[in-house]
């Protein structure tokens, strides 16, 4: 299956999408497999949401999801 | 009491009332939105910020502005040039001045009815007198570490601390109730950071510092505000703002 995945601040660069924006991934596979498939670190895969809605990383995942994946900012300026 | 306000009224067009009074005219454009008894409240809090930087800077400007009592900045840098993009209080004057002393004089140039006392140091050197007297801390630090023990010494404290964090595009604010691990679950190690590689550019430094100085006057005002631990994160590049629960 396919879902439109969003990886934001320093995940960005492990974005792996096809022509249309989408990334495959094993059909009904959770955001921990997707994350792990894109090489993501897992303990910094803090804040995620699917389709608007916060999830956790054993959530499963149906074909045409939105997913965004954020790592915690740390900065203080 | 010699101060800048009466000095300021002996010109004609700068004349201030005083600043410590709710009805000063420097508070009109607040009182509609805090109200009299929350203009009160904010002359009579102590607010702690912990790191003058990009966040410190504008975290301060701003609580002086907003007619805070009293401020207790703490950190143990001097400006750079490296600074100058982002942090309100580094400017061609300041380059190797200390930070306190910045802040110092820029919230005496502002609003003397607000003390502002420095303390050329770390987290750790904020003597007991000062934590036994402050209402609201602001965590404006740059490191893992140092934000995860200062939120543990908050929480010793009973003291109420409102987290901020910048990373590029993307900025994070959260009230930390004293005792939530908030913090622990967002940061899961104390690795080094990566914001010198993603950038630090100033409207997400300055939005990121907006947002907890909202609230942070909120809580000083008495508004109830939500106690679950939970955490705002922003995306400035789709504009996209999330409120997470931990």
């Amino acid at each position: 299956m396919r879902v439109k995945v969003k990886l934001l601040s320093v995940f960005a660069p492990h974005a792996r999408e096809d022509g249309e924006g989408l990334t495959a991934v094993r059909d009904g596979a959770t955001v921990r497999e997707l994350a792990e498939s894109l090489g993501l670190p897992l303990d910094l895969v803090r804040i995620i949401t699917v389709n608007g809605r916060q999830v956790y990383l054993d959530e499963g995942l149906a074909e045409g999801d939105e997913v965004y994946l954020f790592p915690p900012a740390l900065g203080g300026g | 009491m010699s101060s800048a306000f009466e000095l300021a009224g002996k010109e004609p067009g700068r004349a201030v009332s005083r600043p410590d009074n709710v009805h000063a005219a420097r508070y009109q454009r607040n009182l509609g939105t805090l109200g009299v008894a929350g203009q009160g409240r904010l002359l009579a809090s102590h607010a702690l910020v912990v790191g003058l930087g990009g966040l410190g800077g504008y975290v301060v400007e701003q609580l002086a502005r907003s007619g805070v009592g009293r401020i207790t900045g703490v950190d143990p840098d001097r400006f750079e040039e490296t600074n100058l993009n982002r942090q309100l209080l580094a400017t061609l004057d300041t380059l190797g001045s200390r930070k306190v002393d910045a802040a110092q004089k820029r919230i005496a140039s502002v609003n003397p009815a607000c003390v502002f006392t420095g303390v050329m140091g770390r987290h750790r050197d904020i003597s007991q007198a000062v934590w036994s007297t402050v209402d609201i801390g602001f965590d404006c630090l740059d490191s893992i570490a140092d934000r995860l023990d200062l939120a543990d010494i908050c929480a010793r404290n009973a003291c109420i601390l409102i987290h901020g964090a910048v990373a590029g595009w993307y900025a994070q604010v959260a009230v930390v109730w004293p005792g939530q691990p908030t913090l622990k679950s967002l940061y899961p190690s104390t690795g080094p950071g990566w914001e010198q590689e993603i950038g630090t550019p100033p409207f997400t430094v300055g939005l990121a510092a907006s947002l907890m100085v909202a609230q942070g006057v909120k809580i000083m005002i008495g508004e109830s505000i939500a106690r679950s631990p939970r955490v705002e994160f922003i995306d400035l590049r789709e504009s996209h703002w999330l409120t997470t629960s931990l």
